[in-house]
């Protein structure tokens, strides 16, 4: 059975913090790509699990069968769901990537600062304000739906209705979950559209 | 074959599922991470109503362990899981699961043992039950995961033994992969309904009266044990049986071990568990450069393989056995001592070395399988020299 190498293989590494919902994220782009009749994994690194502390997970998704379980270590994509990680961790956020590495950070800041902090001047860079997003559709810091909205139209790794379908089926299942669906496929549908790629 | 679909599903819900579909009599929940989401999902089935499970929450993993044993032995389709420390505290129990020839399932969703503490994944914890006379099988991800408890429920009743499955914490527990699940029908075909007169001696059967966990004098425990020693050698048969059956189902046969490009390979890695996919990337990897090197993965741990992996060695110049847990021994890891022991059934005699890595929820990557395989072809061509059989692979010094 054929194995995922090369550029089939779609590496993607998350660093956010504990609460905000990076883990579920991650699983959901995962999930959505397997909705599309994809191989996907996603695999949280969990250290002490405490709300606010910097999480780190790894998204694969390929056409073929996934063996490895090692975490993400040269990614493809870097996602960053939380700006103030790029102060406090911008060594392990950075760790492994190169000027192929596509960033796509949740910030209100503009591209410039962004690329500033990271060091990263020619990398293609998307900037989403999701967290303002989520405040403004269900008033909580919960940004992973429209960071995920932004995901798609920047990667176009899976398609905005297989994230649909993921999320309605995920709020569904959860009684907690059931009546935020509606703001959270906003959510998404914002974080598409809002999305945009730094100069 | 059967209707499927595919779903992502976490390690834990993958096992939840087949609880489900399996609709077990009874199980003993006791909360340990990273086991608890697992008990935590089928509770939901179970308060909802789509299982006839009597869930009974217990004070501990030892009571757990009892209350599956009347359960089982009363005849009823029993699970129980728990991880690292309360695989640890039910040890005793385990025993007396086995000694009694009770069938029931036990997951072991991986964790390592303390001090220090560690939550996280290593094969400690399933070392301790090697000895206790419990089948034991491993799950290298989700989809085994699911697949093995299913199938475990059938070797435990054929084979009239206790057995675990185990799939490791948080790496396969808790992370997402895509899982293909049977429709529920074909899963309660395949074990069977539930009835008390499937075992030979239920408790229940009053019309039968018996005794379970009597006294055995000097006169008589020596035969007890033979009598179990013997049958125990007998589960090679069931396994493979149902194996076969369930190849049926799923068009893809599961065996005892699993070979992956070992038929003209001089060095052969082993291991069990999440991390063979890794070590089947750093084969594929070795293979570019030219190296001649495969990999064994240990689905059935106990009973051990003997002749599967000495039929497996029997052309190969170097061994390296991967260990996730340490023995403490001067000998080397728990793994290792077994393959060492299965290279007596073959003419065979590789050069054999041991790694002990991936602790307390240590990552592994493929350049760290690569460099055990480097050392091994060193040793063995008497590159580089060792002071004893066992090395860690991945520490800071």
């Amino acid at each position: 059975m054929s194995t995922a190498t090369g550029k089939d293989l779609r590496e993607i590494r998350w660093h956010g913090r504990g609460g905000q919902g990076t883990v579920t994220a991650a699983k959901m782009l995962a999930s959505a790509a397997i909705i599309r009749g994809k191989h996907g994994q996603a695999m949280p690194e969990f250290g002490l699990e405490r709300s606010g502390t910097p999480v780190k997970v790894s998204t694969r998704i390929s056409d073929h069968i996934i063996n490895t379980r090692a975490p993400v270590d040269h990614p493809e994509i870097v996602i960053i769901t939380d700006p103030s990680l790029m102060f406090t961790i911008k060594d392990i956020i950075k760790s492994g990537t190169d000027e192929n590495t596509v960033f796509i950070v949740n910030t209100n800041f503009p591209p410039d600062k962004v690329r500033k902090i990271l060091d990263i001047p020619n990398n293609e860079l998307w900037i989403v304000d999701a967290s303002k997003i989520a405040l403004e559709e269900f008033g909580r810091n919960i940004p992973n739906t429209a960071v995920l909205g932004a995901v798609a139209k920047a990667t176009g790794i899976v398609d905005l209705d297989a994230l649909k379908q993921e999320i309605t089926e995920a709020f569904e299942a959860s009684s907690k979950l059931r009546a935020l669906l509606p703001q959270n496929l906003k959510a998404l549908e914002r974080g598409y559209e809002e999305v945009y790629k730094a100069d | 074959m059967a209707q499927t679909k595919v779903i992502a599903l976490t390690g834990n819900q993958a096992a939840a599922e087949a609880m489900r579909q399996i609709n077990f009599d009874v199980a003993a929940v006791y909360p340990i991470s990273p086991q608890t989401e697992l008990m935590g999902f089928f509770a939901e089935y179970v308060a909802n109503g789509e299982v006839d499970t009597e869930m009974i929450a217990v004070d501990g993993e030892h009571s757990a362990m009892a209350t599956c044993i009347g359960a089982a032995a009363a005849g009823a389709r029993t699970i129980t899981a728990s991880a690292g420390p309360g695989i640890a505290y039910m040890v005793e129990n385990l025993y007396v699961a086995s000694g009694m020839r009770v069938p029931m399932v036990l997951l072991d969703v991986n964790r390592a043992l303390s001090a220090p503490l560690s939550i996280h994944c290593d094969h400690a914890d399933s070392m301790l039950t090697r000895d206790t006379g419990w089948i034991s099988i491993f799950s290298e991800n989700a989809q085994e995961a699911y697949h093995n408890i299913i199938m475990s429920v059938k070797i435990s009743e054929k084979a009239m033994f206790p057995i675990i499955v185990n799939y490791d914490g948080y790496i396969v527990s808790h992370s997402i992969e895509d899982v293909e699940i049977l429709d529920d029908e074909t899963v309660r075909d395949f074990v069977g309904p539930s009835d008390i007169h499937r075992i030979p001696y239920p408790l229940l059967d009053t019309d039968k009266p018996v005794t379970y966990g009597a006294t055995a004098q000097p006169d008589y425990y020596t035969e007890c044990k033979y009598q179990q020693h013997v049958d125990f050698l007998k589960v090679y048969d069931v396994v493979r049986e149902v194996f076969d059956e369930f190849a049926q189902i799923i068009g893809k046969r599961y065996d005892f071990i699993e070979e992956y490009k070992t038929e003209d390979a001089e060095y052969i890695g082993i291991s069990m568990g999440s991390s063979f996919g890794t070590l089947k990337d750093a084969v594929d990897r070795l293979r570019e450069q030219g190296k001649k090197v495969g990999a064994i993965k240990i689905r059935l741990y106990r009973p051990f393989p003997v002749k599967e992996i000495a039929q497996a060695l029997s052309k190969a110049k170097g061994v390296v056995v991967l260990d996730r847990a340490d023995s403490f021994d001067g000998i080397g890891g728990p793994l290792f001592k077994d393959i060492a022991s299965a290279l007596l059934a073959t003419e065979n005699n590789p050069f054999v070395h041991n790694f002990i890595y991936g602790l307390g929820g240590r990552e592994i990557h493929e350049e760290e399988f690569m460099r055990a395989f480097d050392r091994l072809e060193r040793l063995e061509k008497g590159i580089e020299t060792r002071e004893n059989f066992v090395e860690y692979l991945q520490v800071r010094e």
